[in-house]
């Protein structure tokens, strides 16, 4: 193709500029020696928002960090035993109404009961 | 020897025409040119695929990010110019290819989507500069403009690139059909013939004032404008394409 005559001034010019730039093979500029290293341009890309686009496999450890981190949020109050008392129906609209004004659950109300129960006939509890 | 990288982060901005025309320029002068096709959409490799290229003038396909440094360094072994058409997207394929650079190309057409996009490509090589002391020329180049009107748009991104301190390109790239025709034929721009496009030898004349003035930046020489280098080269209005 090059040795192709040229009707074109402008393919003569653009020939010579590119044979000249030719000539100076080995210009030290053109050498890949003085470039910055990967990790460094990698940096300076990434401030800028130039990032990548390589797709990444998390390690064992980061799965399993994840896994935990999805754990169900769980709260137990240690009330999971149920007991049937014979009881008048009073009684058990008394025990109704304290735990409704108190806003606390049958079982709280139970155990702050013996409590103060306890606390009043002075009684001994072993354990 | 040369490097010559065409960024932009944005897709259709025009890298792989315009670094297509300069590949075929410079071949067509007798040097050897090695094309790295690091678009995932492989337009060029889709070309070259067809196309009979001169045995001058090669396209490699780029693996990925991890290795285009190495097709870099190993083409610029093996060739006289390199050229590097980059994904249209901001990555660190596109900081790698930059920090090699003897020239940064950053094609924009007449749109503000495409000179936001620009600016980004210049901020990312003149971070660069600073952080490695390197000096990196690059110069933005207008794309698919039109021959006949110069839009209040286009004149307006002009207007911002130079208070900005961009360097542009005198030449532009104009909208033609030769252009389009060299992906639809499977040619390069030497190889069409008039039953292919016509204008062709005002599209050659474009594309040789482009090839100049980017070897004029790598040489480190001024720039002139294209009509001052001699008779032929004058970029007529693309009557044909208008009409």
């Amino acid at each position: 193709m090059a040795e192709e005559k040229r009707l074109n001034p402008l393919a003569d010019i653009l020939a010579s500029e590119v044979a000249e730039l030719r000539q100076g093979r080995g210009d030290a500029k053109y050498e890949n020696e003085d470039f910055p290293a990967a990790d460094k341009v990698k940096a300076v890309g990434e401030k800028v928002g130039f990032v990548s686009r390589d797709s990444t496999v998390p390690t064992q450890d980061e799965t399993q960090a994840a896994v935990e981190l999805r754990k169900p949020y769980r709260w137990t109050t240690g009330r999971n035993r149920t007991i049937t008392i014979r009881a008048s129906d009073e009684t058990i609209s008394l025990l109704d109404e304290v735990a409704t004004k108190l806003k606390l659950q049958k079982g709280v109300v139970l155990e702050r009961a013996l409590e103060a129960f306890i606390r009043e006939t002075g009684i001994e509890i072993s354990g | 020897m040369p490097v010559i990288v065409f960024a932009s982060s944005k897709g259709g901005a025009g890298k792989s025409t315009s670094a297509c025309l300069l590949a075929s320029a410079l071949a067509n002068t007798g040097a050897n040119v090695t094309v790295i096709d690091a678009d995932p959409n492989k337009p060029l490799t889709r070309w070259a695929s067809h196309a009979k290229l001169p045995d001058n003038l090669k396209v490699v396909t780029n693996g990925d990010e991890s290795t285009i440094l190495a097709e870099i360094k190993e083409a610029a072994t093996n060739s006289e110019f390199v050229i590097v058409d980059l994904e249209g997207v901001a990555s660190v394929t596109v900081s790698y290819a930059i920090s090699r650079a003897n020239l940064v190309v950053i094609p924009v057409q007449g749109s503000h989507l495409d000179a936001v996009e620009a600016a980004k490509a210049v901020r990312l090589v003149r971070n660069q500069e600073e952080a490695f002391e390197r000096k990196i020329p690059f110069a933005i180049l207008f794309t698919r403009t039109s021959p006949a009107i110069r839009g209040r748009t286009l004149a307006s991104i002009e207007q911002t690139f130079k208070e900005a301190g961009y360097p542009v390109f005198t030449t532009q790239l104009l909208e033609r059909e030769a252009f389009k025709a060299i992906f639809s034929c499977g040619k390069t721009l030497y190889q069409l013939t008039s039953s292919h496009s016509s204008n062709i030898e005002k599209a050659v004349q474009n594309s040789e004032q482009f090839a100049l003035e980017s070897i004029r930046i790598v040489r480190g020489l001024p720039v002139e404008r294209p009509d001052s280098l001699g008779q032929g080269q004058h970029d007529e209005p693309n009557k044909e394409v208008v009409a």
